[in-house]
């Protein structure tokens, strides 16, 4: 797991930036899984950040491909720009980050990478991202736009999202063994 | 090669295009609060002429200068509706099970509702009139007081750069990948859904391969340059703050100023 401790300084860099980038060109990485849900690489690219990265740097990259779409880069789903902050599906964007945090830590403590592991790291991840997109949209709703919602109505409003996201975790599981085998060479 | 993107960028030569992405920033954050703070008609009143002004200053269409409220009309009536319904208050004029109608929960619906307008065409006016580049190494400079709290902030100034110019590479490379693999054969509407999760396969291993070849040489080439650390690294050109800027700051602190006066 130690694959980030064998690079120099520079290449860190670079590899942060990779992956601000890669977050980004997940999004165009799509494919109708099942019809009318778009599936998009965007999770997988957050979890991978996190795996390779370890948590600051995976942390980091996330941190600036949210701060290049805010300064008006249509590096998001939908465009980009300051008014981001008032959609709804900021949060998950904001989760991005924590989620590279906590998978980079938790990855750390696995030995080797298989099916099971991934899919651990992807289901820890996914709710991460819940977790800090869910209090988002209740404090946006709550704050600034004044407009009451309960937290449980919330949540329960995301469920079907959610359960279209563990599918994802699967695919995602599936996907990052082979990739991993083949990313040791550099 | 593909250009960098510009984002919502609209080339110009007015006084706000002209002026310092640093001072355009701060001034943004100045004016925020001003209309987050504005609590009176006067205090609106000075916010939207100032905002007023700021556009027709900045020379862009009108149509483009409100675009990003255009989009969001129903979310604002939402918005207003959601205020107006639940805010409830004294002299209620009209109620229905738990919704109210009642003065207090208009105004507060306008309120809301200018608030968030007024904020999201401000924001837009800086992107509008600031080159994605500009903005980045603007707010790089920015951030440098966090140095002091053990925040690398040179290095995050270099990342975004570098990020900056990776996007319009990489998104040619991921569209070629993607045609490539389609005429090899490559099968993205499979019936079975394993098979349609399995062609990500290819797509995806040859984007990070090829992406992390690039990032191999560029570290390589960055070094061989003779980089080392970002710490004392020294810029080609050095833009100071020039008066315009300063005036311009000023100004918006005079406005904020002014709004804590109109508080009642």
């Amino acid at each position: 797991m130690d694959w980030i401790k064998k690079r120099k300084t520079t290449e860190r860099l670079v590899l942060v930036a990779l992956f601000s980038t890669l977050t980004w060109i997940g999004a165009y990485l799509r494919i109708e899984l099942i019809p009318p849900l778009p599936f998009t690489l965007q999770n997988f690219m957050v979890i991978v950040a996190g795996i390779l990265l370890g948590p600051r740097d995976g942390a980091l990259s996330q941190l600036l491909y949210l701060l290049l779409g805010l300064v008006g880069i249509p590096v998001f789903s939908q465009g980009g720009g300051l008014s981001y902050l008032l959609r709804p599906g900021f949060g998950f964007i904001l989760g991005f980050v924590g989620a590279a945090a906590v998978v980079g830590g938790l990855s750390r403590l696995l030995r080797k990478i298989n099916f099971w592991a991934c899919f651990g790291l992807a289901l820890t991840g996914m709710a991460v991202i819940y977790l800090i997109a869910l209090p988002y949209l209740y404090l946006l709703n709550n704050l600034v736009l004044a407009a009451p919602v309960g937290f449980g109505h919330l949540a329960l409003a995301m469920v079907p999202f959610f359960l279209g996201d563990l599918i994802k975790v699967v695919v995602i599981a599936g996907l990052l063994p082979p990739l991993w085998a083949r990313l040791q060479q550099f | 090669m593909r250009s960098l993107p510009t984002g919502q960028y609209i080339p110009g030569h007015s006084f706000l295009h002209r002026l310092d992405a640093r001072a355009k920033i701060l001034c943004l954050f100045i004016l925020m609060a001003a209309v987050i703070g504005a609590a009176s008609l006067w205090g609106y009143a000075l916010v939207l002429v100032a905002i007023a002004l700021l556009v027709l200053l900045s020379r862009l269409p009108l149509r483009s200068a409100v675009a990003p409220v255009r989009g969001v009309y129903w979310f604002l009536l939402v918005i207003f509706l959601m205020n107006t319904l639940f805010f409830g208050g004294e002299d209620v004029l009209a109620s229905w099970g738990i919704f109210q109608i009642a003065p207090a929960g208009i105004k507060q619906g306008f309120r809301v509702v200018g608030n968030v307008v007024l904020i999201l065409i401000l924001g837009n006016l800086l992107t509008m009139t600031t080159l994605p580049t500009q903005v980045t190494t603007a707010l790089a400079s920015l951030i440098k007081p966090l140095k002091f709290i053990g925040v690398p902030t040179e290095d995050v100034a270099l990342i975004i750069s570098i990020a900056l110019h990776f996007i319009p590479t990489f998104m040619e490379e991921t569209e070629l990948i993607k045609m490539a693999q389609i005429a090899r054969g490559a099968r993205f509407e499979s019936r079975k859904l394993s098979e349609r999760a399995a062609s990500f396969i290819p797509l995806v291993v040859p984007v990070f391969i090829s992406a992390f070849r690039r990032a191999d040489a560029l570290a390589l080439a960055m070094e061989a340059r003779g980089y080392r650390n970002a710490k004392n690294r020294t810029k080609r050109e050095k833009a100071p703050l020039v008066a315009g800027d300063y005036c311009a700051l000023m100004v918006c602190a005079l406005i904020c100023l002014v709004q804590i006066f109109l508080r009642p």
